[in-house]
């Protein structure tokens, strides 16, 4: 009040700026909480922060409203009256906010309030008077739900549809005003926007999508014609509620119809729907039309491309044959040079008496000439000619000796070339199986075959496998040369072998004659030495072999087989009349010669069994369990059984 | 944008609050059904890493696989000192690599031949990667609530008072990894008085704030002054190596005197033991601040034999009792230094309490008869009152997605009220700045025009209005070139600071509409 100073900056914007005395204060403040984020808002609003108090804003809300107007009201029609008119919203109606409305009804009461009018020297009538009108109005707008009722019959709203001549002469225009009108009523915010002429058309659907499942909040509790809570009983307020509830169905009910009807007509007289509809059938079209374009033109080409191949072809095969023709006629050419070359050489050389000095020159010569003919190539016969032309004998015979020369060098090629055809068959695997199939056969591998196929019976997992691998480890042959039996060539040796005849197999007329001669031999043995040890090495071998065969075939010749092999036996062993020869003065080859037949085999078998392995004197009790066999005979054989058993087994390992 | 959450990270324990528009924060239960995370990590020795209570649990058992206490660590490599180093190296169970500053976890895998030997495969973490992992589990906890995809869920973290700076940026990184969009960093003290609400209804004194922060292992104190609903943070102190594990540590003595007296058997022999000692203890305690009693069992504590003891509230307090005097003392201390260097602290209105240890009943009587004046705030959870703080605070945003690391900000604040109003018309004054408004402001009032200058506005051009603020008066004279509308003037009052020699003068401009 006391320290006044005026500073006063006259400036073009109508700003003045004042030093005021305002304690202020410097403090490092924490950026945190309403009050700092609130000041940091002021700062950064771009325009400054309005300073709003109560009062002063509720001017210019609203509008002012005719005095007239209000005490026209009667507070008894409250239901029939606008009531956003009488808070003076009358402009702004259903968009006017909560906080109009609000304010909008103070500015009211303090206007149009008794206590204010009385105290302006108005007269009031306490009973019947307009206020009652105002706070009715505020009731109503100012609850969410009664405003609602409210707005759902708002008096202002129009509920017609569009006539064919408004649609006719501006249908955006129309349209466009009652989308906007009746989009109120949407449940959902974001209203779609009708659109112009040329809106797209995911839009258009997008608009009437929205509208054909419009959701609308329009209820029409307002219009009740009782209120329920007049009901003086129970059943007489569910009776009124149960007529209200059927007279706002069927409201809704029919203001559902007027939405479809309105989405319909303009759905209806829509040019852009048409619009879609023409070009969705001329794009349809238009992608039939290319699709078969497409498939013509493609036929066409593929026509075209063969067409072109054939005749493409045919120029090439006309070409090769006039080439093939070419060189055909060539070659008769030259064919007709050199005969008449050699013609000429052969007549020359006659002429010439064969350049020979005596008869034998001569025949030498003779032959030369021819040899030269068949060497010599047609430059060289040419030259020779010529030659011959100058220097007659001398020419001819270095000819003869080149010639001669060349015939050599020939036959050392061939045979080179011969050489190496071996060493290349030797080396290469796929030639030794052409050419060594018959090698691979050999009886030794046949037997061994046979051997396998009755070791492993038809049914054994992977047999052929098997018996190959088996063939290939016992094989002697096989192994050093690293020759091997396949599955393949056992199965078809196999199959061979069954199917030949027996009586024509080379094996059994090998056989025989193995047998034959062995036997003749023996007998020659017996006959011409005395000295029954010294004979004792070949007929053992001899029986082995027989052995052997016997093996191979022994189902056809077993029994003379047999018959044989004791002989042997007992030739190379003792005399005949001691058949169970004590192996002690036996050689190993010739106990190991003595085969088992079938009944000693049983034997066999049955004695080991009745003998285990804790028996004392085990082996001489089997031995005696078998007539004709010694204890080392037996031992020898189970001895053999054993490996037999085991290599069957490492056979059948090794495949698997 | 919304739900908002807030964050509290700290050495032993998390806490996530999420709060919507209406500024209610509430704390997220994990899926244990704790409203607080346990801050331990288990490396299970392959790939997977599990957080929180599954992973203490496991810790006892498997300790090189197992980082807790990491969060003291989050700090750059300059600020770890040896002896913070050295503090920090006794809390990590497993191995921790000075060098390169990485927990280096252990896993041994038994070999599968008799004759080999077991391998041992390492994974190496630093306090930065074991954070992300910590606020990723966080982060499952907020997606309850949290539904945009496309929107990082907001948060707004807390940090100790006595951090860095540096361990802001490092930590809103470490955040923003895990998922989280960070809003702001702010202390967790200020987040607990925030939570509080403290000064939010607009106080016209000054109040004094004293925080008191009693986490797993350290203790910090902090003295605010709130006025006018800013905070200005005068003093901190700490951090002090009180904390809960002091607390389980004295129980933790005492059980193993009990049970040598008991058994003759020591159980500081077997790591194993103390283990299952620390346990048991720091359970104990946790149930001793809600309930009167317990029963401390111990299963097979060592050589096979148990140990099974009552424990009443009489009991724990007074083995307590002599840390809560070095508490005490220590507050004493830092209370006089403030009160040396702010003389307003002489008196101290709230007191606010954080940190989990804070929850106890004797501590927090002990502090009550301590200041008796004061206003002892312990409504919310100690330990969930700065997740809430800052879930309020995320509230209060103005641009959540904004990041704001800076703790604080030098403001220029009007101390008192300016009124303006035109010609002699002072029934009309309007207030044009209220205490406490930070400078420079820019305002729009709209002033009705006084009877009687409206009179003589023919003979001078210009219209004066006139400024009050305390005693004096100003009057402005506006070279008026627009005539009042409906009697009133459109003004823009723009309050800015002139600095005039390090004094701010306050300017005062008028614009017309």
């Amino acid at each position: 009040m006391t320290n006044s100073s005026e500073v006063t900056t006259a400036a073009a914007t109508a700003q003045v700026a004042v030093e005021v005395p305002l304690k202020v204060a410097r403090r490092r403040v924490e950026r945190v909480g309403f009050v700092y984020y609130s000041s940091r808002r002021q700062l950064l609003a771009p325009g400054g922060v309005e300073r709003s108090e109560s009062d002063e804003k509720l001017e210019g809300v609203g509008e002012e409203v005719d005095i007239s107007y209000l005490k026209s009201l009667d507070p008894k029609e409250w239901k029939d009256q606008d009531h956003y008119s009488i808070l003076g919203l009358g402009k702004l109606r259903f968009e006017a906010s909560d906080d109009d409305i609000r304010r909008s009804y103070r500015r009211m009461v303090l206007l149009h309030h008794p206590d204010k009018r009385k105290a302006k020297g108005e007269e009031v009538i306490q009973d019947d008077d307009y206020f009652t009108c105002i706070t009715k109005a505020y009731e109503i707008l100012g609850t969410p739900k009664a405003r609602r009722s409210f707005d759902s019959v708002d008096p202002e709203f129009d509920d017609s549809l569009p006539t064919q001549s408004d649609i006719d002469s501006n249908y955006f225009g129309v349209f466009n005003k009652y989308f906007t009108l009746n989009g109120r009523w949407s449940e959902k915010a974001h209203v779609p926007a009708f659109g112009e002429v040329d809106a797209k058309r995911d839009e258009v659907e997008r608009f009437y999508n929205f509208w054909y499942d419009f959701k609308s909040w329009r209820e029409f509790s307002y219009l009740d014609e009782e209120d329920k809570e007049k009901g003086q009983d129970r059943d007489e307020r569910r009776w009124i509620e149960k007529e209200n509830k059927a007279a706002r169905i069927k409201r809704k009910k029919e203001e559902m119809g007027r939405i479809r009807a309105l989405v319909d007509l303009a759905y209806n007289n829509d040019k852009r729907i048409q619009r879609f509809k023409q070009e969705e059938k001329d794009r349809k079209a238009a992608a039939k039309r290319a699709k078969m374009d497409a498939a013509q033109a493609q036929k066409a080409e593929q026509d075209r491309a063969i067409r072109e191949a054939a005749l493409a072809k045919e120029k090439a095969e006309k070409a090769e044959q006039k080439r093939i023709e070419q060189i055909r006629i060539e070659r008769e050419q030259q064919k007709k040079i050199l005969k008449k070359e050699r013609k000429i050489l052969r007549d020359k050389v006659k002429d010439c008496k064969y350049y020979a000095k005596n008869d034998k020159d001569q025949l030498k010569h003779m032959e030369g000439t021819e040899k030269i003919c068949e060497t010599f190539n047609l430059a060289e016969l040419q030259a020779l000619n010529k030659a011959m032309e100058s220097k007659g004998r001398e020419s001819f015979v270095a000819a003869l000796h080149t010639a001669e020369q060349k015939i050599a060098a020939e036959l050392e090629e061939i045979n080179q070339t011969q050489q190496k055809q071996k060493t290349n068959t030797t080396a290469t695997p796929k030639g030794v199986k052409e050419v060594k199939k018959t090698e691979l056969w050999s009886n030794e591998n046949v037997q061994l075959l046979i051997k396998a196929v009755n070791l492993f019976p038809a049914g054994t997992a992977q047999r052929w496998d098997v018996i190959a691998t088996f063939i290939n480890q016992h094989s002697p042959g096989n192994g050093s040369n690293g020759v091997l039996v396949t599955a393949r060539d056992v199965l078809n040796k196999a199959k061979a072998l069954q199917n030949t005849d027996h009586s024509k197999s080379t094996l059994k007329t090998q056989a025989n004659d193995a047998a034959f001669a062995s036997f003749e031999k023996s007998k020659k043995e017996v006959q011409t030495s005395n000295d029954i040890t010294l004979g004792e090495e070949t007929p053992a071998q001899a029986s082995k072999e027989n052995v052997k065969q016997n093996g191979v075939d022994h189902k056809v010749n077993n029994q003379q087989q047999k018959q044989q092999t004791k002989q042997n036996g007992t030739v190379g062993a003792v005399p005949a009349d001691a058949p169970a020869a004590p192996p002690a003065t036996n050689g190993t080859g010739g106990a190991a010669s003595k085969t088992w037949t079938k009944e000693e085999q049983a034997l066999l078998e049955q004695a080991i069994k009745t003998y285990p392995n804790t028996t004392p004197d085990r082996w001489d009790r089997i031995a005696a369990c078998i007539p004709n066999r010694s204890k080392k005979d037996c031992m020898r054989r189970v001895k053999e059984l054993v490996e037999l058993v085991n290599s069957k087994k490492e056979a059948q390992a090794a495949v698997k | 944008m919304w739900p908002r959450f807030g964050i509290k990270i700290g050495n032993s324990t998390l806490c996530i609050a999420h709060v919507r528009e209406d500024g209610k924060a509430d704390v997220i239960a994990n899926k244990q059904g704790d409203r607080v995370s346990q801050a331990c990590l288990l490396w299970d020795g392959v790939s997977e890493i599990e957080c929180g209570l599954t992973a203490k649990q496991k810790m006892a058992t498997r300790p090189r696989q197992a980082v807790a206490h990491s969060f003291q660590l989050l700090q750059p490599k300059d600020q770890l000192t040896e002896e913070k180093l050295s503090g920090a190296l006794k809390e990590i169970p497993c191995d921790f690599d000075q060098e390169e500053l990485v927990f280096r976890m252990e896993h041994t895998v038994p070999s599968e031949k008799e004759d080999q030997d077991d391998k041992v495969v390492t994974k190496d973490l630093s306090a930065y990667q074991v954070t992300v992992e910590l606020l990723r589990a966080e982060l499952e906890l907020a997606h309850q609530y949290h539904t945009d995809a496309e929107q990082a869920p907001i948060a707004v973290l807390s940090i100790p008072s006595y951090y860095p700076q540096d361990s802001c940026k490092l930590l809103a990184d470490a955040a923003q990894s895990a998922g989280f969009h960070v809003a702001q960093i702010i202390t967790e003290p200020t987040a607990a008085v925030l939570g509080y609400r403290i000064g939010e209804e607009q106080a016209e004194q000054r109040r004094h704030v004293l925080t008191i922060k009693c986490g797993g292992l350290y203790s910090d104190f902090a003295f605010y002054a709130v006025q006018d609903g800013l905070f200005v943070q005068l003093a901190t102190f700490g951090p002090y190596p009180i904390g809960g594990r002091q607390f389980t540590e004295a129980l933790v003595q005492f059980i193993c005197e009990e049970f040598r007296r008991k058994y003759k058997l020591d159980p500081h022999e077997s790591r194993r033991s103390l283990a299952k000692i620390r346990t048991a203890a720091a359970n104990c305690k946790h149930i001793l601040t809600t309930l009167p009693s317990t029963q401390l069992y111990i299963d097979s504590l060592m050589d096979g034999v148990d140990f099974n003891a009552q424990m009443s509230r009489a009991r724990f307090e007074s083995l307590i009792q002599p840390v809560i005097n070095s508490l005490l003392q220590q507050l004493s201390e830092c209370v006089e230094q403030a009160q040396k260097e702010h003389p307003g602290l002489s008196t101290i209105d709230d007191i606010v309490l954080l940190g989990a240890t804070m929850q106890i009943p004797k501590l927090q009587s002990a502090l009550a008869a301590r200041f008796p004046d004061a206003k002892l705030h312990n409504s919310h959870s100690a330990d969930e009152v700065v997740a809430i703080g800052c879930a309020r605070q995320a509230v209060c945003l103005l641009d959540p997605l904004e990041q704001q690391l800076h703790k604080d900000e030098d403001c220029v604040v009007a101390e008192d009220d300016l009124y303006i109003w035109h010609g002699n018309d002072e029934a009309n004054a309007k207030l044009v700045l209220g205490r406490g408004s930070v400078l420079p402001a820019k305002i729009r009032i709209s002033l009705p025009q006084s009877g009687e200058a409206n009179g003589d506005a023919g003979d001078n051009a210009a219209v004066s209005f006139k400024l009050r603020t305390g005693e004096s008066e100003i009057l402005a004279k506006l070279p008026d070139t627009t005539q009042a509308e409906d009697g009133l003037f459109q003004l823009e009052v723009e309050v800015d600071v002139d600095d005039k020699d390090g004094n701010v003068v306050p300017l005062v401009r008028l614009r017309c509409m």
